[in-house]
């Protein structure tokens, strides 16, 4: 198990450059002279070439990656060019917010996913089966902002259960995870059907009959514990698609996180504070998908025994 | 010969796949008594395990049993209903599988397996269905059995697997085990371990067993009587003994022509011509008349009868119902 | 004994194909969604194909007719979907619309396919070195979730229809790489590739006439199946105000123009979101027909 995690994370660095390089030529892929973009288009040409100065953007490109690397493995993410505050504090601020939507996003999607592939499964080509099914692919083309916006008038407006957007309560986070959520849900429900009827078939389903296990038990712990290991890796991936929904959910419901940090600077031009969100985004990403992988050894006794 | 333990009659076992309704095991019937070893002989594809997942009540979608009656000591498993079959099944009748590899559920571990099944038939604590489980799996010779329980089915061997699945079968004594083709995936010096444990099994506990298996030799090494089943039907029952000295049916001397013999040099083993027909290309008459040397113009006529011969074995051929007639 | 009752087995998922009874409900819906769905789809999507090409010569209004004696009334006889805060028809805008997403939706899939299918391709065939490279630089534009790409692509280039093109079809490239990359190894590995290259056939005939052929009911697939997904995706980098600007009747910036009136005028995001959905619908069901018919390795 060690080996493997250990295997894992080395197998990351390589990616993990890749990712710092293009994130880094960012700024420098923007039509225009990167100074003048920090120096604004007000500055003065003198203004101009002492932001260059400063910022070592004379200075020859590796150069100036090593020195972004230096900066970032120090946690010095730079200047937002709006509002003259370190980028980090930005962030800091603006994490736990998308940190708990995504979280309860996540959960929302594996409860309704989960039972949904489960029934669907084991009602295989019944009317339970259809209806989950019909479910899931409209869940996987709902736009996630109209959804976000028609739960809001139906929940908010009309009936006045819950706020309207913002984060001031616990029931701040009903909607916007719900709405975050959905996609992600039909996918794993999906997944799930068509993994646990792979598993149904299996001899050792037979062996647990043969004992006379219930059929309850039979699905619910032999089938979905073995059925789970290619959900989690797939519910892996599925985060990207989380984090990136985010940045629409959080436009839609005004939610003070990332995802809107992102929007915003993008429409004052804040380039600093894009290219760390940019970053941020892919390396939780990252993180995600090597702590699916770590749990995929847990739950697949062949791997932790290694 | 003691008591009857399972009597199945007229039994017929139906798949449906689209509009076509394939019969897998048609009018068969045979009884298994107290503490006997019955093989049950076939090519694959006969209705032998079809017969065993019916006796089970546990077939695979799309089967469904049509006719007959199976009395085990008396009550027809036909008529319970699924959670009263729930507890014949694991505890009065347990079942051993071909494919010890796969027949263990990969994410379990080996004690909490066994474990189950004595916790759903028993009302015991875990600490006293784990100390069986350790128990049994030490009868049916696993060393180490303290340790073994708490590893996953990847570390075990094929034949440790085996003696596994037997001692799950075994946890909860029951009074039939049914055994398919249960040597069949495995070496041959385990083979002989596997069947060396079954019998002392059957010997001390007086469990009988239904043995499925297209092995003749595992027959003539195990087994009382002997029942062969061709396309679904019946067409031999007969004790070991009288099997291996004449056999009737011209499907059991091809069956026998085509087993090598200990001692004896065959310079060339016996085999049957052709392949055991699909279900929905059944010929008319006789289902063997096809691939069977001595076929007359009635076999590819009309169906022959299961009828008693002289020596108290049952046939089913119309070279010994002509004879009779004479 | 011969009785005619039937009696109830317990079924596990074995080999045996069909289960056999059903109530005439489930009969009823298995013809609807199994072959049915699949069929009216195909029928809606041609549908969309037509209301893109001729919708905007037949509509009622003119797409950029304000009219401020009618802002933001309700479905009328007037005006069907109603209209919008500058009293733009509704049914007319969403009608021009279509065009919109349908060409945003295919044109990005077909480029990211291209280049995609291009890059496997070349991976599968030459492999060693030449795949190490294009797997490592996949993997990285794995690493950035889909949207967040897309929106540091269209920070870089600027908002507008066209560049979310650009940034879609980026983001689908590395998926379709890979899928066909693996079925290339697997169409390479076949014998008639090594027979070919033996009587001394090059290796572009041999990719063209050989391998991309077994390669192309997989990639018409997932290319189905994609078209859905950015279409979902273009729509909400506009609603984000990064895409077609109003007063495009591109159907997410005008639920994004709508989304202020949300309380009193709900008509004027519920329709665009209604478009958006039913078109995304019908690609997704077709492209799982299409995948249960062309892909059996998928088949469930």
């Amino acid at each position: 198990m060690l080996r493997y995690t250990i295997r894992r994370v080395l197998g990351l660095i390589p990616i993990l450059i890749g990712i710092s390089i293009f994130v880094f030529l960012f700024v420098h892929l923007i039509p225009g002279d990167p100074a003048r973009l920090v120096a604004g288009q007000d500055a003065t040409v003198k203004d101009v070439q002492l932001v260059r100065e400063r910022l070592g953007l004379d200075k020859p490109i590796p150069l100036q990656y090593l020195t972004y690397m230096d900066n970032l493995l120090h946690g010095n993410l730079g200047i937002s060019l709006k509002t003259q505050q370190p980028v980090i504090h930005l962030i800091a601020e603006r994490f736990m917010p998308t940190f708990w939507l995504s979280f309860f996003s996540l959960a929302w999607a594996l409860a309704a996913g989960l039972l949904i592939g489960v029934v669907s499964a084991t009602k295989r080509n019944k009317w339970q089966d259809y209806s989950g099914m019909f479910l899931a692919v409209s869940g996987l083309s709902l736009p996630s902002f109209w959804l976000g916006l028609m739960a809001i008038q139906l929940f908010a407006v009309d009936l006045g259960l819950l706020p309207t957007g913002g984060l001031d309560s616990w029931t701040s986070y009903i909607l916007p995870s719900f709405t975050l959520g959905t996609g992600i849900a039909a996918v794993i429900a999906r997944f799930t059907r068509s993994a646990l009827m792979d598993v149904l078939k299996e001899d050792y389903i037979r062996t647990g009959h043969a004992k006379g296990l219930p059929r309850s038990r039979i699905v619910w712990g032999h089938a979905l514990k073995n059925a789970m290991i290619p959900v989690v890796t797939m519910t892996g991936m599925q985060f990207g698609f989380l984090l990136g929904g985010s940045v629409v959910v959080e436009t839609v419901f005004s939610w003070p996180g990332l995802g809107r940090l992102l929007i915003d600077s993008i429409s004052y031009r804040d380039y600093t504070v894009i290219q760390a969100e940019i970053l941020l985004f892919s390396l939780e990403f990252l993180l995600i998908n090597l702590i699916v992988d770590i749990i995929y050894g847990f739950l697949n006794p062949q791997i932790r025994y290694d | 010969m003691g008591q009857p333990l399972l009597e199945v009659s007229h039994l017929q076992t139906t798949f449906f796949d689209g509009k076509q309704a394939l019969n897998a095991v048609d009018d068969v019937s045979f009884t298994i008594h107290e503490g006997e070893t019955v093989g049950l002989v076939g090519e694959s594809g006969c209705g032998k395990s079809v017969t065993s997942l019916s006796i089970m009540r546990l077939l695979s979608s799309g089967g469904k049993i049509m006719n007959g009656s199976i009395h085990f000591n008396g009550q027809n498993l036909l008529a319970l209903s699924e959670k009263e079959m729930r507890n014949i099944r694991g505890n009065e009748i347990a079942m051993v599988f071909q494919e010890p590899m796969t027949s263990l559920n990969p994410v379990y571990k080996i004690g909490k397996q066994i474990d189950e099944a004595i916790i759903y038939h028993n009302k015991v604590t875990k600490k006293e269905a784990r100390q069986r489980t350790i128990e049994t799996l030490k009868n049916v010779g696993i060393p180490r059995a303290e340790e073994i329980v708490r590893e996953y089915p990847f570390q075990l061997s094929g034949g440790m697997r085996q003696r596994v699945m037997i001692a799950m079968a075994m946890v909860c004594k029951p009074k039939l085990l049914i055994a398919d083709e249960p040597t069949t995936a495995l070496d041959v010096t385990i083979q002989a371990q596997i069947l060396d444990l079954m019998r002392e099994l059957n010997k001390k506990n007086g469990t009988a067993i239904l043995l499925i298996t297209h092995d003749l030799g595992v027959v003539a090494e195990m087994c009382e009587r002997v029942i062969v089943m061709y396309c679904g039907k019946v067409v031999e029952e007969t004790d070991v003994q009288s099997l291996f000295a004449h056999p009737h049916h011209p499907y059991t001397q091809g069956l026998l022509a085509s087993t090598p013999k200990l001692g004896e040099h065959a310079e060339r083993l016996g085999s049957i011509k052709g392949n055991v027909p699909s279900l929905n290309h059944l010929p008319k008459g006789c289902r063997f008349a096809p691939r069977c040397p001595k076929a007359m113009a009635i076999c590819r006529e009309q169906v022959p009868a299961l009828e008693a011969l002289d020596d108290g074995g049952l046939c089913r051929c119309f070279l010994y119902q002509a004879k009779k007639a004479r | 004994m011969a009785t005619e009752k039937q009696i109830e087995t317990m079924e596990w998922a074995g080999t045996s194909p069909l289960p056999a009874r059903k109530s005439p409900f489930s009969r009823f819906m298995k013809k609807l969604i199994r072959q049915r769905l699949a069929f009216v789809s195909g029928i809606g999507i041609i549908g969309l194909i037509i209301i893109a090409i001729i919708g905007p010569s037949i509509i009622p209004y003119k797409i950029t007719t304000v009219d401020y004696q009618y802002v933001l009334q309700g479905p009328s006889a007037r005006h069907w979907l109603g209209t919008d805060p500058y009293g733009r028809d509704l049914f007319s805008r969403i009608i021009a619309g279509t065009r919109i997403s349908l060409s945003v939706g295919f044109f990005s899939v077909l480029a990211g396919a291209a280049a995609g299918t291009f890059l496997g391709l070349l991976a599968g065939f030459y492999g060693k070195w030449v795949d190490s490279i294009i797997m490592r630089i996949c993997d990285i534009l794995f690493a950035f979730p889909g949207m967040i790409l897309a929106i540091g692509i269209v920070a870089i280039l600027g908002p507008g229809i066209m560049n979310v093109v650009i940034a879609v079809s980026i983001f689908n490239i590395p998926s379709f790489a890979r899928i066909v990359r693996s079925s290339t190894l697997s169409a390479r590995a076949a014998l008639f590739v090594e027979a070919e290259r033996s009587i001394g056939a090059k290796n572009r005939r041999l990719i063209w006439r050989h391998i991309f052929p077994e390669t192309i009911s997989t990639i018409i697939v997932y290319f189905t199946m994609r078209i859905g997904t950015a279409i979902l995706a273009a729509a909400s980098l506009s609603f984000l105000g990064l895409g077609a600007q109003p007063p495009s009747p591109e159907w997410g910036a005008m639920l994004s123009s709508g989304r202020d009136y949300l309380d009193t005028s709900p008509f004027v995001t519920l329709f665009p979101g209604l478009a958006i959905f039913f078109t995304v619908l019908v690609f997704n069901l077709f492209g799982d027909g299409l995948r249960d018919v062309l892909d059996p390795k998928i088949k469930d």
